[in-house]
Parts: structure tokens; sequence; C-alpha cells
């Protein structure tokens, strides 16, 4: 039996590449490894395979390239940023690598009170502070005109680029004033921490409402990280080809057993890395995720009622475990999974190093770090030298 | 300005060839061969381990070659060995100063400082958990920071590596380019150094010998290595620290000082005069 021998292995993709309309990729969260070369190699110049076959990367195209002879579908690149530099755990010393300034330690980050003194100087540096000794505003600002003018450069091949500005001071301030409107009583933040992954694309929605609006069952939407890179035999298609057509139809037969006509056109659509369910919480990795346009829509527009549901939701990790008689544990890969369930969406899986090769310019062992601090905002090698001074 | 020990700075690689041929005398009982480290037991205690490499290379250590009568003087990365040759037994390493001709590689300061680059704060400190071994760092700040006050054997200048050895090979000589259509002077400049970072590591001539009989019987013991982010990682840091530097004038001055005497040795292209076209 010739089972499979004249058959195209890769129908899903090519039917994909049929039936796509546009791709939007939403970049967010603090801009690590922009400033590398290696992050234009890997993030750039591979989402490039999209619409045209790259030829710098191998002398054989891969299926995952645009290889059509008929025009590629648009791409729109929102380039998502918090106005502002914020506070973190690696730059409160816990690994100063990560913190975009100095290899070399400048805190003892195991003496109480030299970590102390280390967080009000750098809270100084970060923060305006009203008497009640609440966060009012940033200080250390986005250098705005290189910062654009190195990401048009880098995405000169998009359909469009669009920068998204936006910072959570109020949204701090609001989210504090609606518990406890509500009896309930919050840590209050200085920002809105990890949430921003997600929180910069509302806002790129309240700030281009038009395109998110004009979104539709064959549109792709890729929201990531910016430290994030691919293989560079990926493109967008890899991930259209999943989100449209293929863990749930008949991979020898497509036309035969596609969800579109069994009812599934009615979910809105997510693909999340790393998919585990622990303790009956679905959880998936939250540097990366994709949407079709209903999925993306939803999203956008109901993730702050969402957070506004429980204090867990919005009030960052918690963890309290009593001996197994009383669990509470919330991690931040639990936010985006929990919120599509409760919205019944449809949640695809891929594994993203298996998959799709991906690989961070930071965290996770990563291989080259950047000084990415020094590069978009305004710190100096004597502001870190003062800290190191005093609290090293 | 070129010839100021005496040295000969050869732009043609067949001149070295033709005397490693007239030096030929395939003997075995080599008197050095008793005192060379093999190199792979280099690697392993060095590299692998990071075991005071900065005392073994205070020692000017050189390749020696079994067979023919010259020496290669270690000037720059682990690069020059894969410019040179493949890993083999006939090529050991030593750091007794032998009677034998040498030679070496006067490589451009740009390319050799960001190949070196890879060494400087290799040691950093892990977190508490103990990961992120090996992690490279690079930005602005941390190239003007080595470029002004790291003095370790990486930073060496070249003039002073290639003291006394007999014969120099400019870099420009090593036949690793063979486009014929190149546009300008520009061009062939910019191409020829980067293409040894692109391709010498990434695509050409990286070749793994392996030890499996029947591929060597049919001729095809050679495999190309492929890339792993594990083994390559350092190429990324190398081309976003060359990306740096010609970006910025600052960084690419601060080359120019520290290594005015290599530039002018090799008549290297002063690298002000094209910034603005390559920036």
């Amino acid at each position: 039996m010739k089972f499979g021998h004249n058959m195209d292995n890769n129908r899903p993709l090519h039917r994909a590449k049929t039936t796509v309309d546009k791709f939007a990729l939403i970049l967010t969260g603090a801009p690590r490894g922009v400033s590398l070369q290696a992050w234009d190699h890997r993030l750039p110049q591979v989402y490039k395979n999209t619409v045209s076959s790259n030829d710098s990367w191998s002398q054989s195209p891969h299926d995952y390239w645009w290889q059509e002879d008929r025009d590629p579908p648009e791409v729109h690149v929102f380039v998502c940023a918090t106005n502002f530099d914020s506070m973190d755990r690696y730059l409160r010393g816990e690994d100063p690598r990560l913190a975009g300034l100095d290899p070399e330690p400048y805190i003892d980050y195991k003496d109480q009170k030299k970590s102390t003194l280390a967080f009000d100087m750098i809270d100084d540096i970060l923060h305006y502070r009203d008497e009640h000794g609440t966060v009012t505003g940033g200080k250390m600002k986005l250098k705005k005109e290189k910062w654009e003018q190195h990401h048009l450069k880098a995405w000169d091949w998009a359909t469009s680029v669009n920068f998204v500005y936006w910072d959570g001071y109020q949204m701090v301030d609001d989210m504090y004033w609606h518990f406890l409107s509500q009896g309930i009583e919050t840590n209050r933040l200085e920002n809105t921490t990890w949430q921003n992954q997600y929180l910069h694309m509302l806002a790129a929605y309240e700030q281009h409402k038009e395109f998110f609006d004009s979104l539709t069952e064959q549109s792709v939407v890729f929201r990531q990280r910016y430290d994030l890179s691919f293989n560079p035999y990926q493109s967008l298609w890899r991930v259209a080809q999943v989100l449209q057509t293929d863990t749930y139809s008949n991979q020898n037969n497509p036309e035969e057993w596609n969800w579109h006509e069994q009812g599934f056109r009615f979910s809105p659509k997510v693909l999340v890395p790393n998919l585990h369910i622990f303790r009956g919480l679905v959880s998936a990795g939250d540097y990366w995720n994709a949407f079709d346009g209903p999925g993306t829509q939803l999203f956008v527009q109901k993730y702050l009622d969402y957070l506004k549901q429980d204090p867990d939701h919005w009030a960052f990790v918690s963890q309290t475990i009593d001996h197994g008689t009383h669990i509470k544990w919330r991690v931040p890969e639990h936010s985006l999974p929990q919120f599509c369930m409760q919205h019944n969406y449809t949640i695809l899986h891929l594994r993203d190093q298996e998959h799709l090769g991906t690989r961070m310019l930071s965290l996770k062992d990563p291989p080259i770090l950047d000084q990415w601090r020094y590069e978009w905002y305004d710190w100096t090698p004597e502001m870190v030298e003062e800290i190191r001074q005093k609290c090293s | 300005m070129i010839n100021i020990f005496m040295q000969q700075i050869s732009h043609h690689w067949d001149q070295l060839m033709q005397h490693v041929s007239d030096q030929s005398n395939f003997t075995d009982d080599w008197p050095c061969n008793a005192t060379g480290i093999p190199t792979s037991e280099f690697y392993n205690q060095t590299v692998d381990n990071n075991i005071d490499r900065h005392s073994f290379f205070e020692q000017k250590p050189r390749y020696l070659n079994r067979h023919t009568n010259i020496g290669f003087v270690w000037n720059g990365g682990n690069c020059e060995h894969n410019q040179l040759f493949t890993i083999n037994q006939d090529w050991f390493i030593s750091t007794d100063p032998v009677d034998v001709y040498e030679f070496g590689i006067l490589w451009h300061p740009l390319l050799r400082f960001v190949i070196n680059l890879k060494y400087a704060k290799h040691a950093m400190h892990t977190n508490r958990t103990g990961h992120f071994r090996g992690t490279y760092m690079v930005g602005e700040h941390m190239i003007a920071d080595v470029l002004t006050n790291d003095n370790n054997w990486y930073m060496t200048k070249q003039i002073d590596n290639l003291k006394n050895v007999d014969h120099i090979i400019h870099q420009n000589c090593i036949p690793y380019i063979y486009k014929d259509e190149l546009e300008s002077d520009k061009q062939v400049y910019r191409e020829q150094i980067q293409n040894f970072l692109y391709c010498r590591h990434l695509i050409e001539n990286w070749k793994l010998d392996t030890d499996n009989w029947w591929l060597k019987s049919h001729g095809r013991h050679e495999v190309a290595r492929r890339w792993t982010r594990w083994l390559d990682r350092h190429i990324d840091m190398e081309m976003s620290a060359w990306h740096y530097i010609i970006n910025s004038r600052e960084l690419t001055d601060l080359l120019r000082q520290r290594y005015r005497e290599d530039f002018e040795l090799g008549s290297f292209e002063d690298m002000t005069a094209d910034y603005e076209v390559w920036a």
C-alpha cells in the first residue's frame, strides 16, 4: 500500500498559507537582549522568513518560509514598552548579570542591611513618591528616539511598525482602591511587575483599536517577550499551522475533519507553550503565546476584568501551603491559561524548545547577556559604582 | 614602519608554504617530542577546566609540527587552530623555546579583540543555585571597560607576541575568501573579516574527524559539525561585540588607541575613514 506516497506531508501548513489573512507580532516586557546583534539575527531576521525566503541562513529554503509566487499576508509589529525603568529582583542584587548593568556584583545580596540600603538607593533613582510613600511616577525614562530608530531598522520588512508606550502607576493605584472598596487590603506595589507582559498587549489594543477590531478567525496574533528567540528555520507559519489546522484535524485529510465545521469556530483559540496542570490549576509558559483574531479580542477586552475578579488574580505570586490542609498557590504561569479556561477558549499546545527551537537571551541558562539598562535607560556606571561602594 | 624587528610581513601564503616544503624532513625523532603537551591535553587543562590560563599564555606557547621544522606562535583565540589545521597528532603545543622556523599570524586588531573577548570576566560568579555558568555578557560599557582597564593575557598587543618571530603572515593573505566579484576595496575589507566570523565558524570547513571505520573507508569521515547553542554561544557574543564597536566612535577610538602599534604594523586601514559608511 502506497499510503502517503503522493501526499504532501505538510498539507496543514499549505492550507494555512492560503487562509491566513494577517499576522500581528506583539513584543512585550522589558527590553532585554534588544541591543545585541544576536537579537537582530534571531528575532527580526527569523520572522522575516514569514514573508520571504531568507537566503542568509541556508541554501535550501525551508517549508516554513514563504515561497509562494503571490504576495505574503501583512505582518504588523507592535513594539510595546514601559515609559520608565522599574524595579525587579535582579536589579535588587539577586543576579547582577540579569539586571543589565555590570556583570560584577554591586550589592551584597545576603546582607539584609546592605540589600535594604540598596533598595532605597535604587528606589530613589527610579521613583517619585508622595508624602505617604506611594509611588506616583517614574524618573528613569526610556530613550525613545534611540529605541524607535533601532526597531524601525530591525523591522524594516514588516507591513507596519507601531510603538506602544505605557506605564502602570495609575493601574497599581486603581487596583488597590478597587479591592479596598470590596473590603480587601492588598499589597501596594511599586509597579505591575510580570503582568507587564500581558498589560502591554492591552495597551496596544487601547492605542490601536481599529487594527484589533479588524482581526478575523484567520488572523494570527503572536505575543512574546523581547528576550525570546527562535530557531532560524522557523517563522510565523509554524504557529499559524498549529493554530488554524493542525492539532485537531485529520493530518491526512484536513478538509474532512476541520474544526471550523465542528462548531469549533465558536471557541476562541489560544496556543501556549509547556502546558501542565498542577494541583488542578492549568499552567503554561508565559513568555509567548498565540491567539486567533477572536481570541485576541476577547483577551484584550476581558483580561482586566479577570484581574479585578479576585486579588489572587492580580496580587501576584502568593503561596500558602499549610501541611496539605490548605493550599493556595499561584504563579505567573497560571494567569493566561486560567483566564482562557474561564472564557472557554480552545487551548492548543506546543512544547517550545522541542518544537520551535526557542532559546532565551536571558533567564534560562542564557548563552549571552547584554547591558540593556545602560543601553535603553539613563543608567551610568557612576550610579552603579556608588551603590557598589555602599552596599557590597 | 613595518619591519621594526627586521621581520618579514608576508602577504603571500605561498611563501610560507614554500618554506614549509623546503624544510620538510619528515623526521619522527624530533627532540621536542617529549616536552610537548598534546593538543587535546591543552584543551582539557586550560579551556575546559579553566586552569590558570594566564600563566600558561605568559610562557608564549606555540604549536610545533612533528614533521616539519616549523613552529606556529600563538597570537589569538582558538580560531587560529581552525584556521590552519584541524586537531590531529601532527601538531602539539609547547611552551619551551625551541630552535625552529617560527611564524605567526597578524590579525586585524578588531577581529582579534572580539575573538578573545570570551575570556574576559570568564569566571563570573554563579547565583545561589549555581546556575548560569559560562554566561557571556556584552555591552558598550563592558567593552569600554575591558579596552581601558583589562591587562590580562588575552589583551596583549600582537606586536609583543610576535617579537622575534621569523615570519609574520598578514591575515589578508590567508585564503578564506574566494569571491572575485567584490565591489570595492572597502567591501573587501569588511567582507574579509566578517566572513571569518560567520563562515569559518558556522558554515565552511569546520570538520570533525570521526572514528567511524565505515565512513573512513568511504571517504566520508570528515563531517561538518552542527551548530549547538552550548559550544557556539561565544559567536553570538563576538558578533554583538563587533556590532557595538563599529557602531560606536568612542569604542572604535579606544580600540585604535590600545592597539595603535598593531594597526601600524599591519598597515590596517584606519577605521575612522569608513565609520560613517558603516554606521
